[in-house]
């Protein structure tokens, strides 16, 4: 890689790589399989452009091959958190809200990858459409599920909190 | 506080802890970037090969160690060897004996090479290479092993080649004739006691001495899977002990950059020198 393109990718790194690494996190619950996901998907970027391949927009191509490693990694692993209690397993970072992580943990890839773009990431729909190749009605329908499971999830928690604390 | 509020603040919370190093993420995927680019492929079909290799040879004792190289001071102790394959590998190995596989050729008919690794080593998909300066990825040092179908007639041209010759005299002639790299006069070895000829290959030592050239690298050789042997980082020296081994040519390549120490180096130097070879699986066709 020559010393332009090197300078190019490096600042492509620097001010996408955080954010990326965040939202695989979310999809994935870990650490280490979200900076390997992560990782690779730079791996793939930097591969392309040392060839003749000119990705325009470097930082969204990379967000959409990472997320969708993690989605797929975490769809074939069947990662869903819900049945651990977070404050047990190993792998889990302590975590300022516990009770979201869970219940976040607890929706399927898709829906965990559209909340943390939307959320997170404070995507519009449209781009959260482009990164996951579907419609922007499907991301709606998406954030809809989420908002509602989670809300149940977390009055739930609240409530045994209450409970706890009575 | 409504569920929008809760899951914007409580994902930022939950995510500040990550704060990557990025000087030293960046790092790291720049070297597997270049690794894996000098590393080529390697199909399923002699990963899955090695793979049964392994298998059906583990628990086979070492053989006699290599005589060529060796400081007899530096030689390590001979134990029992149980060599796990390296093939398809891609992370960091556990120190003792590995089964590295060939780039090029059938691997059922080829020699199987062990070295001895030592603790701090990694392999990008089948060959050793050291963990990199501070995860520099311009300085680091590997050892490989390779058979060669044709010579690059220019490195920095770096495609068009020709047959060498099926001897190891004729490959170290022909690596000795290419011009735009320094390669030192060919002298007799030994390894694991197969005979050969041992030279130093020099690339030149400036950037720019790449620029224009075929990927901005230089390519000494080809397989015959297509896959070239080269750098594109300027001062790399390659060691090359070109061996017939029982009737098969091979090279086994030991390369370091110019930020490598010169105890890194030895280090590499010293896996080189562990290595033996163990029979095919299947006769030569």
């Amino acid at each position: 890689m020559r010393e332009a393109q090197r300078v190019e990718f490096e600042w492509v790194f620097r001010s996408t790589y955080p954010s990326v690494l965040r939202t695989t996190y979310l999809i994935l619950h870990d650490r280490g399989r979200a900076e390997e996901v992560t990782q690779d998907a730079f791996l793939r970027l930097c591969e392309r452009w040392r060839g003749v391949v000119r990705i325009e927009q470097p930082g969204p191509w990379v967000r959409q091959v990472a997320v969708r490693a993690a989605i797929r990694q975490a769809t074939l692993r069947r990662l869903r958190f819900s049945s651990t209690p977070p404050d047990e397993p190993s792998g889990w970072d302590p975590l300022p809200d516990v009770d979201l992580a869970r219940a976040v943990a607890s929706l399927p890839a898709q829906q965990r990858a559209t909340v943390a773009l939307f959320y997170l990431e404070d995507l519009p729909v449209e781009e959260v459409a482009r990164v996951l190749d579907v419609t922007a009605s499907t991301v709606k329908q998406h954030l809809h599920r989420a908002r509602a499971r989670l809300a149940t999830l977390l009055s739930e928690a609240t409530e045994e909190v209450s409970r706890d604390v009575d | 506080m409504s569920i929008d509020e809760r899951l914007r603040a409580g994902l930022a919370a939950n995510t500040e802890h990550l704060a990557p190093d990025l000087e030293r993420e960046a790092a790291a995927v720049m070297r597997r970037a270049y690794r894996r680019r000098r590393a080529v492929v390697v199909v399923g079909s002699v990963l899955a090969a090695s793979v049964v290799a392994t298998v059906a040879w583990f628990g086979i004792p070492g053989l006699e160690r290599a005589t060529g190289l060796h400081d007899p001071v530096k030689s390590p102790k001979v134990k029992v060897l149980t060599p796990k394959s390296m093939a398809g590998v891609d992370g960091p190995l556990s120190a003792g004996p590995w089964i590295v596989p060939f780039w090029g050729m059938d691997p059922h008919s080829l020699p199987r090479a062990v070295v001895e690794v030592p603790e701090g080593y990694g392999s990008p998909g089948g060959w050793v290479v050291d963990r990199g300066a501070d995860g520099d990825p311009q300085h680091y040092g590997t050892v490989g092993f390779w058979t060669v179908q044709d010579v690059v007639r220019d490195p920095c041209e770096g495609v068009t080649a020709f047959d060498p010759g099926p001897a190891v005299r004729d490959l170290a002639k022909a690596l000795r004739s290419q011009p735009g790299v320094t390669a030192t006069p060919p002298r007799p070895v030994s390894v694991d006691g197969h005979q050969g000829l041992y030279l130093e290959v020099s690339f030149p030592p400036e950037e720019s001495q790449f620029v224009g050239c075929h990927s901005s690298e230089y390519h000494l050789w080809r397989t015959d899977a297509g896959d070239f042997y080269g750098t594109d980082i300027a001062g790399t020296v390659s060691r090359l002990w070109i061996l017939d081994v029982q009737g098969t040519r091979v090279v086994m390549v030991a390369d370091t950059t110019p930020g490598e120490d010169a105890a890194a180096t030895a280090e590499v130097l010293d896996i080189a020198a562990s290595a033996h070879f163990l029979a095919p699986l299947e006769p030569a066709r």
